[in-house]
């Protein structure tokens, strides 16, 4: 017996909710002090960035909403038309692409940039998620159940890498391991995958200078403190400098130019000077609370479709923001990965709201013995 | 375990289970490393960010000006433009090292090290020309930037250079006056802590005092531009001439300690001081001490007539220029037998000074030189003021006593000859130098003044007066400082030639010697003491040759600069005599502003004139206007001349006149 559809429309996930909510308001006010200054140079307006941040949330939210009143059930379909698409446009942004810092990464139009490879992350979770509740009987045939998967994911992990980025490259290809292994692939395919992919991967660091620089500086960031080293180092000052309490909300001073791309890639580091460790952690707990919940509601799914949806979403807003901060804290070399929720960014706000609504979707369908288990505690009608 | 069994969604459970633990994993590592970042080593990463954004701005208070006596400003300071870098910003420092090179003139490879330090300030260049900086802020060099400095500047360039010394390019007194009253000079430099970005752009957190309550006091002294001037031209022409290493003089008002001038050439320049030498930036008047030689008798005659031990008209036995003390033998520069005390001052005999210093003893004798101020600083406002070298008496043998009673064997500095003639001058009262007259605040207001201050008695007032006509006669005919006299008044002075002892060779130097003059004008009513000291003067070094001209140009330039009028009486015969000031009293003085008209001379060119009639001081100026050198002789009108009026200048080397006066000397004038 599943919810009726009133009850469906009353149920909210609370805590995962409450995480969201959270981390999206502390990631409105750091980006607001993160990015004042450069604001004010770059265009006079301080609250440039933080109205186009507010903007990006409630069309984020406005997405969520829709999306968790959406049948989830309906992205089987999307899966394969989304997946062409990402791969188009992926391969469009080569070509008519905006090339900023060396890298070609976003449409431009008008006012908004849009980053294709933020789709791509939901598409290929939408289309792992389909394509292995359809495969479940055959996933451990390396034909039917590895190479597909592989085949498909690989090409838009290809595409994404020569943009290049790296990082979502990445992050695409431990999202495709991870699901592969849930859903019960051989180990020693993905093993032997791994395997093969280790040379590439070394390749391509050591072929591109720049990267294999950010290796080095990864190894020993004060090495070179005020050339490539620059932006590791003074992440760390930053992130350090904030102790335990931290300096102040607002008060910090490495976002005076001293730490490049304070408002995006590296806006952690602002929040644990200015926050300390109390509001580090708290970040970390509410990312916590986040995947916890995620895991929760792919356990719970109706069915396979769902715990897989759930669980990439899931993994995919963990694996990211995990990087995001080890990177800023120097634990992996430095890699153009936003914090989900809280760096400055349309495009990855907006698709990340988007992956929550799935999950409030899926959320909402839960097995009936789950949900009636799950009616006091956890859920919440409104 | 079957194949079926690995697919079943509990085992699909398990495994993402897993991996979130795993995830989770991850996350406990970046909280570890979090903890570690800020709770373990927070401290150090904080002061490495407060390095980078805390920033301390030094801002210089102007230093104090140094003015004349008369307010003419000798030092100042203004703002000029220095040239500074932060090598953190500097991306090719080749480039930019060739760009600042070019503009600035300077080495590149000096620039491009200092470019690569790691620090986040170096200068590049300090106290620039506006062009260079107006050049640097064209070439609009990243990292590269422009603050204004004050600098120190002397308008006159090497004007009292050794009295101002100078700052150096922190603003820090290096030398002579500078460095004495650094601190008044300098200021409050204030220290304001301020907030700066990567940019380079400051933010204040201290809020800053005004400029004006932090500039440095100004400096007012007592040295006379002009008489500082008329020194210096005067001794480095007599520098050149004499072929002399050194020249000092010192200018000073007997009445008050005031300095009026004090110079060393050759000089220098204090706006260019790092391209002298130490020795050129040296003020010797005041560090260096020297053998005074025969200018010494001042003092001890000072003492034998102050305690009545001789007379002026005592008869002293010269001894044929051969007097034996101990196993020494002490010789004049000509040999005398019987000579009264005036006259043996007159020709500077080094027997009768011995005989009366040793008339008076070494306690004695060492008890008035202390008086004098021998053998201590005068405390004139100066750095490095040497106190000379004058041992206690109980350590003179007899043939010290001897030979400090004319100037051997005692060391001295000019300030101390000054300070010790200005008290004969004085009628007895020393006065301490004084070169500092007050301190000025920042809006112009006297700060604080230093009244001129009495060192005491040395000596009584008539013994002083004594003395002082004793000295006149060193200026006048027959006296070896007669090249020291300037018509219209009445000079007294010694002169001195001194040997300097031989460094190397130890013992005394027979070339190297000191010639020097000190005197004051006028006798009656002394204005000006000056000291003249020509070191190491190739050919004749005695002071009367070297020295005393230059006396006679730097004293009569003072008198004239301080309004002092000649004296003189128009006799009703028609004849010129100097007088005292008591004779004014009757009413039968004239004053004449300006030159006295000469006599009506036919002078036939070539020939040496008929000087027969003419006042002194007609004679002097015209043998001035021929180039011719005389002698003169006696007082009153010309009687006799030789050679004989006619003959052909060429031939003639130094021409003598006698005079003779018509009308007695009233008694004790």
């Amino acid at each position: 017996m599943r919810r009726d559809a009133e009850e469906r429309d009353r149920y909210i996930d609370g805590p995962l909710l409450i995480a969201v909510f959270g981390l999206l308001a502390i990631g409105g006010v750091m980006v607001f002090s993160a990015s004042a200054f450069h604001a004010q140079k770059a265009t006079g307006d301080t609250l440039f960035y933080l109205k186009r941040h507010l903007l990006f949330s409630a069309i984020g939210l406005a997405a969520m909403f829709v999306v968790s009143k959406i049948d989830y059930h309906l992205l089987g379909r999307l899966a394969y038309p989304l997946l062409l698409m990402a791969a188009v446009l992926l391969a469009g942004v080569l070509v008519f692409g905006n090339k900023a810092g060396g890298a070609t990464r976003w449409f431009r139009l008008g006012p908004v940039s849009f980053q294709p490879s933020e789709l791509a992350k939901l598409a290929v979770v939408i289309y792992l998620s389909h394509s292995l509740t359809r495969k479940r009987e055959k996933m451990h045939s390396f034909s039917f159940g590895f190479l597909p998967h592989v085949v498909m994911c690989g090409t838009l992990i290809l595409l994404v890498l020569v943009e290049p980025d790296l990082g979502t490259a990445a992050l695409l290809a431990l999202l495709l391991f991870s699901l592969l292994f849930v859903a019960g692939t051989k180990i020693s395919y993905l093993l032997g995958a791994a395997l093969l992919a280790l040379p590439v991967l070394y390749h391509q660091i050591m072929s591109t200078p720049w990267r294999k620089a950010r290796m080095m500086v990864f190894l020993d960031p004060w090495a070179d403190r005020f050339g490539i080293g620059y932006q590791v180092t003074e992440s760390l000052i930053a992130f350090g400098s904030g102790g335990a309490t931290g300096v102040g909300l607002g008060d910090g001073r490495q976002k005076l130019f001293f730490l490049p791309a304070s408002h995006t890639d590296f806006i952690f580091s602002i929040l644990g000077e200015e926050l300390g460790f109390i509001g580090a952690a708290l970040i970390l707990l509410l990312f916590g609370i986040l995947v916890y919940r995620g895991l929760k509601i792919a356990m719970n799914a109706a069915d396979l479709f769902g715990t897989y949806l759930a669980l990439g979403i899931t993994l995919t807003i963990g694996f990211q923001a995990t990087a995001n901060m080890a990177v800023a804290l120097g634990l992996l070399p430095t890699k153009g990965l936003a914090l989900p929720f809280m760096s400055y960014g349309g495009s990855s706000l907006v698709s990340t709201l988007i992956g929550i609504g799935i999950l409030l979707s899926v959320a909402a369908r839960e097995r009936p013995e789950f949900a009636r288990r799950a009616r006091k505690p956890a859920g919440v009608y409104v | 375990m079957k194949t079926e069994d690995t697919h079943s969604f509990s085992w699909i459970r398990i495994r993402a289970i897993l991996l979130v633990a795993m995830l989770f994993g991850f996350g406990l590592a970046v909280a570890v490393k979090a903890f570690e970042l800020q709770v373990m080593d927070g401290a150090k990463y904080d002061s490495m960010a407060r390095d980078q954004y805390v920033r301390s701005f030094e801002l210089p208070a102007p230093r104090g000006a140094i003015f004349d006596r008369n307010k003419h400003e000798l030092a100042i300071s203004h703002d000029v433009p220095s040239v500074f870098a932060d090598p953190r910003r500097i991306h090719d420092a080749g480039k930019t090292a060739l760009a600042l090179a070019r503009v600035l003139r300077m080495e590149r490879g000096r620039i491009e090290r200092r470019l690569k330090s790691k620090k986040a300030f170096v200068w590049i260049a300090r106290r620039v020309g506006r062009k260079e900086a107006d050049a640097v802020k064209r070439l609009k060099l990243g990292g590269i930037g422009l603050t204004m400095e004050p600098r120190r500047f002397y308008p006159n360039g090497d004007l009292a250079a050794q009295v101002l010394g100078f700052a150096g390019v922190d603003s820090v007194g290096l030398e002579g006056l500078e460095k004495q009253f650094d601190a008044v000079l300098k200021g409050g430099d204030q220290v304001l802590r301020g907030l700066r970005d990567a940019l380079g752009r400051g933010a204040l957190l201290d809020a800053p005092r005004p400029i004006e309550s932090l500039q440095g006091m100004g400096l007012v002294l007592t040295i006379d531009s002009a008489i500082q001037n008329t020194l210096e031209h005067a001794l480095s022409e007599a520098v050149r001439r004499s072929g002399s290493k050194a020249g000092t003089g010192i200018v000073m008002d007997p009445r008050n300690g005031d300095i009026l001038a004090m110079a060393t050439e050759p000089g220098f320049d204090p706006n260019k001081f790092s391209k002298y030498s130490a020795s050129r930036r040296r003020n010797r008047s005041v560090t260096d001490c020297f053998e005074p030689g025969s200018i010494f008798k001042i003092y001890t005659y000072a003492a034998a007539l102050d305690l009545g031990v001789v007379s002026p008209g005592d008869i002293i036995n010269c001894e044929n220029s051969n007097y034996k003390v101990s196993n020494h033998i002490i010789h004049d520069s000509h040999p005398h037998q019987n000579l009264t005390v005036v006259d043996a001052f007159k020709v500077s005999s080094n027997i009768a000074a011995a005989k009366i210093g040793q008339k008076l003893g070494p306690k004695r004798l060492y008890g008035y030189l202390r008086k004098f101020g021998f053998g201590s600083k005068t405390g004139i406002s100066l750095p490095g003021e040497t106190r000379g070298i004058l041992s206690p008496a109980y350590r003179w043998r007899p043939i010290n006593t001897a030979t400090i009673s004319f100037g051997q064997g005692v060391s001295v500095s000019g300030i101390q000859i000054v300070s010790a003639t200005a008290a004969v001058a004085n009628n007895g009262i020393r006065m301490k130098p004084r070169l500092v007259k007050s301190l000025l605040k920042p809006d112009g207001s006297v700060e604080k003044t230093y009244p001129p201050m009495s060192e005491g008695r040395v000596i009584r007032s008539d013994t002083a007066h004594e003395l002082a006509e004793i000295m006149e006669k060193v200026t006048g005919p027959g006296g070896t400082g007669r090249r020291a006299a300037i018509p219209g008044f009445n000079v007294a002075g010694k002169t001195g030639t001194a040997q300097k002892v031989d460094p190397v060779a130890g013992g005394y130097s027979r070339d190297k010697r000191i010639g020097s003059f000190v005197g004051f004008v006028p006798v009656e009513k002394p204005r000006v003491v000056v000291l003249i000291s020509m070191d190491e003067p190739k050919g004749v070094a005695y002071g009367g040759v070297v020295a005393a001209p230059v006396f006679a140009k730097v004293a009569k330039a003072a008198l004239t600069r301080l309004g002092v009028r000649p004296l003189y009486r128009a006799a009703k015969d028609g004849s010129a005599k100097r007088e005292r000031p008591d004779d004014l009293a009757d009413g039968t003085i004239q004053d004449l502003e300006g030159p006295p008209p000469i006599p009506k001379v036919r002078v036939e060119s070539g020939k040496l004139p008929d000087f027969s009639g003419l006042s002194m001081r007609a004679v002097a100026r015209l043998a001035g206007k021929m180039g011719l050198e005389i002698d003169l002789y006696g007082t009153g009108l010309a009687v006799k001349q030789e050679p004989m009026p006619g003959t052909v200048l060429k031939k003639v080397g130094v021409c003598k006149v006698w005079f003779k006066s018509l009308a007695k000397r009233r008694k004790g004038a």
